[in-house]
């Protein structure tokens, strides 16, 4: 079940997966949204089947003396949501207000 | 976690991993302690480590709204609905089982709906009201002075009126007939809310005793004789030879009384005629519309403590004392006070079967989740909550049970039309049985009640599996202990008994209902026709021109070659029609009440030829001659039981009687008759009689009841003709077969008997396919037991009979319960149905001989299939 109209949050951090950012701080520091925002992002992402988790290998993470992480990564039916995603959002991009200069798109980087 | 991650940030996540769903929190936390170990390790001086661990509290708040919102919910209804695809042969039996038990009560409700619920389509139809005075829990009408009193004096209605209703003859244009005609007071049709389809209805000017006297038609009546023609406005038609003018016609649907044909307003003129100053002449039919905002059951409370006032003082008539009154839905008030009684009966019978529907589905959820064992702990041990579980699998009961109440809706709803349609009586139109949102949610609820009922014990005992139990080899051996088993076992004997006790009453009421069916009438009546006439007034004034019509009428009708007999009477037999009295004897010097007793019997007037025409002789004394005339001694026949009620073991004959409140007249009693059915119930076959010669009390109603020597129905034509040349503009109603006319009131009898023995006939069914669910299971089940048996020697005859000795444990335990049960049953039963008989031991006992025989029959196969296990197979399968 493909959810209508993604919120811009959302798009934002399947943006940032599609890019191959898969951890969540990483997509966090990309994106510049909320640690708030970013993990029932990716929840939300994975229960509706547009992205998918994985553990890390136990056994890497012990050589690097930390945690397993948790890695995400888009779904292909992800991919297909994030162009219809950006596309909406795109629309709100040639406006300028008093003159100011709208930043292009949504992608800071 | 390091000690770099600091420590506000560390209570954070673990104050979050509360809020986290068990199945997640391990891995959650693991995740989290990742994400902070990293950020941390970004820098020596993690700035805003504490804001960023705040987002694990929506992380957390986010995975528990996720399962306990519907979709978590509906995730698992929608696996529920593919697991259930999976195995069709369960749900369709699951489905039919809930359909069954659902589909009873949802008809037995929208019937009730029907008839008790649904307000009648008037504007503002639910404040309409009819007002009724009781006593001894019968309903009667109201007197004019009741009338004043409970309308204007409680400034509970915001406008009253009442009627009387009758038949009149209509002969203009073609041939005569009779019409029911409602006479109606003041703002009848306003009060109603009833708008004319075409002119007008009433005003204060109609009920002027000099004006025109005016006529309003029902639609359907005005279509059927006048081709719906409009012009017939203005016009004038007779009623019993008197010009009415027609003023209005008004919709059926939208009129009242329900079988009103015309309506003429009373020419009152603002006085009260001096008969009905009296506050005992309880003669009006009293509708009303409460003020908006007051409640029925409190206008009905006070009306009645009004009533309860006025009938306690000290100038009331000794008679009318204890008088009360009620208000009631107009829409109600149609069903009379026995149909309600039936409704109660048959929302028992059919609760039952919800019952024994919910037991028969629990035990095959039962048997499901125990084949699901291995699934239901692998989600168990995926850290699927308990409660989750439960959630689950009383979903997966709920989409069963509201499949099954949609198809038994369904079910019900036409089958319900087609019984209706072909009922006699008129049912159908009383009873406009609707799929409409009321019995819509009704079925929902008793789906979701159902549901609960079968689900809830298969669900608790599902969400108790342990992970231990699942993790050992052979899962689907674990759910299907002895816990279990017995379980199940109760299931089916809680069944069988249910089953037995509505068998049982059932067949009680059946027998109530039989008796009323099939009860002797008393005399012949294959042969027998009847019709009633009534003579205008206006052209029969005295009782010398009624006897001529009597006389050419009943002359002609003998003359015909195709009748044997004819005669005339007040009131036909089995209830067929005529003037219903009833009077209040006592003998001649006895002492009048409230001093001496009464012995009320129907009055009945009739010619010499009554005998002879019903071929019945009295069995002692005389039939009335010619010779009982208007100038001889007045004389008087009783039946057999009311010479028994007032003369008991002595000779009544010779005796005379009198009715102390009507004729009041010294009658001699020459002869008695042997009881018939005299208002067409057998349960009432005794009804006291007392018949008096029609010569000695002439009247303009009369009843005739002819003996063909033929064809009955061949002769229907001929009757009409004979009687229009006697005199063309009297109409003859109600022509038809005495036998048909018998069998049209007993309609309703029929229809409950049948309504019970089918419902009693589903419940046999669900118990018996119980039984062999259940039986099927277990041997199944105890493959490897009887294998090892059959091993050992045991011989076919002995494994079969261990299996029937267990069904023939489950089904006298059973009937030991539905015996007790059933008994409780009957005693309600009695109280609500007059007639019904007393639960007789031999009775039961043949019932439930019946059932252990129908038990044997449904355990034969497994028994069968238990016999024909291969003892190898079976301990290989190990």
């Amino acid at each position: 079940m493909a959810p209508k109209n993604l919120p811009i949050g959302t798009v934002m951090v399947l943006h940032a997966l599609a890019r191959g950012h898969q951890y969540g701080f990483d997509v966090l520091e990309q994106t510049g949204l909320t640690s708030g925002t970013v993990y029932p992002a990716l929840e939300r992402l994975e229960s509706v089947g547009l992205a998918r988790s994985r553990w890390e290998d136990a056994e890497v993470a012990h050589q690097a003396k930390r945690p397993s992480r948790r890695y995400f990564e888009i779904t292909s039916a992800g991919k297909e949501e994030l162009i219809r995603g950006l596309e909406r959002y795109k629309a709100l991009a040639p406006l300028t207000i008093d003159g100011v200069a709208h930043p292009q798109g949504v992608d800071r980087t | 976690m390091t000690d770099r991650v600091p420590h506000a940030a560390r209570w954070t996540i673990a104050i979050a991993a509360l809020l986290v769903p068990g199945y997640a929190r391990r891995a959650w936390r693991r995740q989290w302690t990742a994400e902070l170990e990293h950020r941390c390790s970004q820098s020596a001086r993690p700035r805003g480590t504490f804001r960023f661990a705040l987002g694990s509290l929506s992380h957390a708040a986010f995975l528990r709204r996720e399962e306990l919102t519907v979709r978590g919910w509906a995730g698992d209804l929608r696996h529920s609905a593919r697991a259930l695809t999976q195995s069709p042969g369960f749900t369709l039996l699951t489905i039919m089982t809930f359909a069954i038990g659902i589909g009873a009560p949802a008809a037995i409700f929208s019937l009730a709906e029907a008839a008790l619920l649904r307000p009648l389509p008037m504007e503002d139809g639910e404040r309409l009201v009819r007002i009724y005075t009781t006593k001894d829990g019968n309903r009667f009408s109201v007197s004019y002075p009741d009338f004043e009193d409970f309308t204007s004096r409680t400034g509970l209605f915001e406008s009253a009126s009442f009627y009387r209703s009758g038949g009149r003859d209509v002969s203009d244009g073609e041939d005569a007939e009779r019409i029911a005609v409602t006479w109606v007071h003041d703002d009848f049709f306003q009060t109603l809310g009833t708008p004319p389809v075409v002119g007008r209805v009433f005003t204060q000017d109609d009920h002027d005793p000099t004006a025109v006297a005016t006529l309003v038609l029902a639609e359907d009546f005005w279509n059927r004789r006048f081709a719906g023609d409009v012009n017939l406005i203005g016009q004038t038609i007779r009623l019993d030879g008197t010009p009415h003018t027609v003023i209005g016609i008004v919709a059926r649907d939208s009129a009242w009384p329900v079988d009103a044909q015309a309506w003429t307003p009373l020419l009152w003129g603002g006085q009260v005629p001096a008969a009905d100053r009296r506050r005992s002449n309880h003669s009006w039919n009293v509708i009303a519309r409460v003020q908006p905002g007051v409640r029925i059951g409190d206008a009905s409370v006070q009306v009645r403590d009004m009533a309860r006032q006025i009938y306690a003082a000290d100038d009331i008539d000794e008679r009318d004392a204890g008088f009360e009154a009620l208000v009631m839905g107009l829409g109600p008030s149609r069903t009379p006070d026995e149909a309600v009684a039936g409704f109660g009966v048959m929302g028992v019978a059919v609760l039952l079967v919800l019952l024994v529907a919910c037991v028969n589905a629990s035990g095959l959820l039962l048997s499901r989740a125990s084949l699901r064992v291995r699934e239901i702990s692998l989600r168990a041990t995926l850290g699927a909550s308990r409660v989750r579980l439960v959630w689950m699998l009383l979903g997966e009961s709920t989409l069963l049970a509201v499949a099954g109440g949609a198809t038994g809706l369904i079910v019900a709803y036409l089958g319900l039309r087609e019984v209706l349609r072909s009922a006699p009586g008129g049912l159908d139109r009383l009873l406009q049985v609707q799929l409409n949102w009321s019995v819509l949610l009704a079925a929902f609820v008793i789906s979701l009640l159902a549901a609960l009922l079968a689900g809830l014990v298969p669900a608790l005992r599902a969400g108790r599996i342990s992970v231990a139990e699942a993790i050992k080899d052979g899962g689907a051996q674990v759910g299907e202990g002895r816990r279990d088993s017995r379980l199940r076992r109760n299931l089916v004997v809680i069944e069988l008994a249910l089953t037995l006790a509505l068998l049982l009453a059932a067949g009680l009421a059946i027998q109530g209902f039989q008796g009323q069916i099939a009860g002797d009438p008393g005399f012949e009546t294959d042969d027998l026709l009847s019709f009633t006439v009534r003579l205008p007034a206006a052209r029969y004034e005295t009782s010398v021109e009624v006897g001529e019509y009597h006389r050419q009428a009943l002359a002609a009708l003998e003359r015909h070659s195709g009748i044997a007999a004819a005669t005339a009477t007040s009131r036909l037999p089995l209830g067929a029609g005529g003037l219903g009295l009833r009077r209040a004897f006592i003998f001649d010097g006895a002492p009048e009440p409230p001093d001496g007793e009464t012995f009320d019997a129907d009055w009945v007037e009739v010619d010499a030829s009554y005998f002879g025409t019903l071929g019945i002789r009295p069995t002692a004394g005389r039939p009335f001659t010619d010779a009982d005339a208007a100038d001889t001694e007045l004389v008087a026949i009783v039946n057999s039981e009311m010479a028994q009620q007032m003369s008991p073991g002595k000779p009544i004959i010779g005796r005379r009687i009198r009715s102390v409140y009507d004729e009041n007249l010294l009658r001699t009693v020459v002869g008695v008759m042997d009881d018939i059915q005299f208002n067409g119930i057998a349960g009432e076959t005794r009804t006291p009689l007392v018949l008096v010669p029609r010569s000695q009390s002439p009247r303009r109603q009369l009843a005739v009841i002819v003996r063909s020597s033929g064809d009955p129905a061949a002769v229907i034509p001929e009757i009409r003709r004979l009687m229009a040349g006697v005199d063309a503009d009297i109409a003859l109603d109600e022509l038809q077969l005495l036998r048909d006319a018998h069998a049209a009131g007993l309609a309703p009898v029929r229809f409950l008997s049948g309504a019970f023995t089918r419902f009693g006939l589903l419940a046999l069914v669900l118990a018996l396919s119980g039984v062999y669910g259940l039986m099927s299971y277990s041997v199944s089940r105890r493959g490897r037991e009887i294998g090892i048996r059959v091993a050992l020697g045991a011989s076919t005859r002995s494994v079969r009979a261990r299996v029937l000795r267990e069904a023939l444990s489950l089904a006298a335990i059973g009937c030991g319960l539905g015996g007790i049960v059933a008994y409780g049953l009957s005693q309600a039963l009695a109280r609500l149905l007059p007639g019904v008989a007393q639960l007789e031991l031999l009775t039961a006992g043949a019932a439930a001989l019946a059932l252990a025989i129908a038990v044997l029959a449904a355990s034969w196969i497994p028994a069968r299939r238990a016999t024909r296990i291969d003892p190898i197979a079976a301990l290989r399968s190990e």
